[in-house]
């Protein structure tokens, strides 16, 4: 190729690609041939690189970031998840437990003139029925005519279910895993810290050198505008012993 | 346990936040630098980041990884660079460095470094800083997410939103004029390189 045609503007594009190695085997070996001919483009080529070699030296500070978002659960979760929230949770489980208990065993308190009665279970009322002087009836009077004690099962079922759900919900299925991640997360943490207190200490020393530097060079400043007004002083003192020797 | 960005990006849009937590932890610093080198301010540049953040949360639902998630955050921050260049219609500020990472790119064994070294170093970056401030928007971004954050042309372009040769030309025009300033600042051990004609005049003003 030319080096007139080449040295145009358009070669520009080709020689950028090259610095960076970003082109095709075609154009650098065009651009490869083309420098080394050119020697205007060679040293342009050399002048981009050391620029580049330049631009290394601008770094940018140590930023203290570390913002992190937190979740707003009550915004972000819906209502039935808040809901299972463990003091809610916990709430909304034992009126639940208390009212199926009572729906269970179907508690009917009556006043009426032998005193006050007490009744549970849904079988033949007649046969459940206690009556008592303020005597509370024994819970295990709801046994039914068969002997059956039809509500034990049906608590047990709910209790099982509870449990089911608050496994469920309480623990996550992901422990492990965000066990790992929360290591990771440390471990990062302890490498920042690391870098940022081995900073600290190159900061620190390269404050006193600066200082030092600074210090010397105001001492030697002091030293030499000593010394003028000192050979300043002393050719004013020649002068006045010559005068006066007159 | 590593997940990668798009597992966490499922999980987040799920509501998990910790999982958006981690992306935060993986990408926090290189928003932060790109914003920095932008703007040239630490303060607004960690703005930008946890603004850039935020945003992209909100908008985990609409984000079906058409594209990588770093580089929609990226878009997301330069956007807000320049949004906030335009709103306050102010230049980008140099800024002295109160701290620098010596190990973010890899070449400064902070064992075998001198504090003399240190020190050099430190005032070279700040000329560089300087210089950079001074050119236009445009070109400084490009060369920002070229040299310090290794994209592609490709991926420049697309993040900017702008043809492939114009992001190699904006390029080259920094360079150029980066050249030109370090070598007039009177940094040694710069190539004279080629007199480019009609240098572009820097948009951006130094306050």
């Amino acid at each position: 190729m030319d080096s007139t045609q080449a040295c145009t503007e358009g070669f520009q594009e080709s020689l950028v690609a090259y610095l960076y190695d970003e082109c095709d085997k075609t154009e650098r070996e065009r651009v490869t041939i083309h420098v080394a001919r050119c020697a205007a483009c060679a040293g342009e080529l050399e002048a981009l690189r050391s620029v580049r070699g330049v631009l290394d030296l601008w770094e940018a500070p140590e930023p203290t970031l570390g913002f992190r978002l937190v979740a707003d659960r009550d915004r972000l979760a819906p209502w039935w998840r808040r809901m299972l929230e463990p003091s809610w949770g916990l709430a909304a489980a034992a009126g639940l437990v208390l009212v199926v208990a009572v729906a269970i065993v179907s508690v009917e308190v009556r006043f009426d003139p032998n005193g006050v009665v007490l009744r549970m279970g849904w079988e033949d009322r007649s046969a459940t029925s206690v009556s008592t002087s303020l005597e509370p009836a024994d819970p295990m009077t709801g046994v039914s005519v068969d002997g059956r004690v039809p509500w034990h099962a049906d608590l047990d079922r709910l209790e099982d279910e509870l449990r089911d759900v608050f496994t469920r919900e309480f623990l996550p299925a992901s422990v492990t895993s965000a066990e790992a991640d929360r290591s990771a997360l440390l471990l990062e943490i302890q490498r920042l810290i690391e870098e940022s207190e081995r900073r600290q200490q190159q900061e620190v020393a390269v404050w006193f050198t600066e200082f030092a530097r600074e210090f010397d060079m105001q001492r030697r400043a002091d030293q030499q505008r000593f010394q003028q007004d000192l050979g300043a002083l002393e050719g004013v003192t020649d002068y006045l012993v010559r005068v006066s020797q007159r | 346990m590593c997940r990668t960005d798009e597992e966490l990006v499922a999980l987040a849009a799920a509501g998990d936040t910790n999982a958006f937590n981690q992306l935060v932890v993986r990408w926090e610093r290189p928003i932060y630098t790109l914003a920095f080198r932008v703007l040239g301010r630490e303060e607004d540049a960690r703005d930008i980041c946890q603004e850039a953040f935020l945003r992209a949360f909100r908008g985990l639902k609409g984000f079906k990884g058409q594209a990588r998630f770093s580089s929609w955050v990226y878009r997301i921050a330069l956007n807000l660079c320049r949004d906030w260049l335009r709103r306050e219609k102010r230049a980008t500020v140099v800024q002295p460095s109160e701290g620098f990472d010596l190990n973010e790119q890899g070449i400064v064994d902070p064992i075998s470094e001198t504090v003399e070294d240190l020190i050099v170093r430190r005032d070279l970056g700040r000329a560089v800083s300087k210089v950079m401030a001074t050119l236009p928007v445009e070109q400084r971004t490009v060369i920002i997410l070229k040299e310090y954050h290794g994209l592609t042309f490709r991926e420049i372009a697309e993040l900017v939103g702008c043809p492939l040769s114009t992001v190699k030309t904006r390029l080259y025009q920094g360079l150029s004029i980066l050249r030109r300033h370090l070598a007039e600042s009177g940094l040694k051990g710069l190539s004279a390189g080629r007199q480019v004609v009609a240098y572009p005049q820097p948009i951006v003003r130094e306050q």
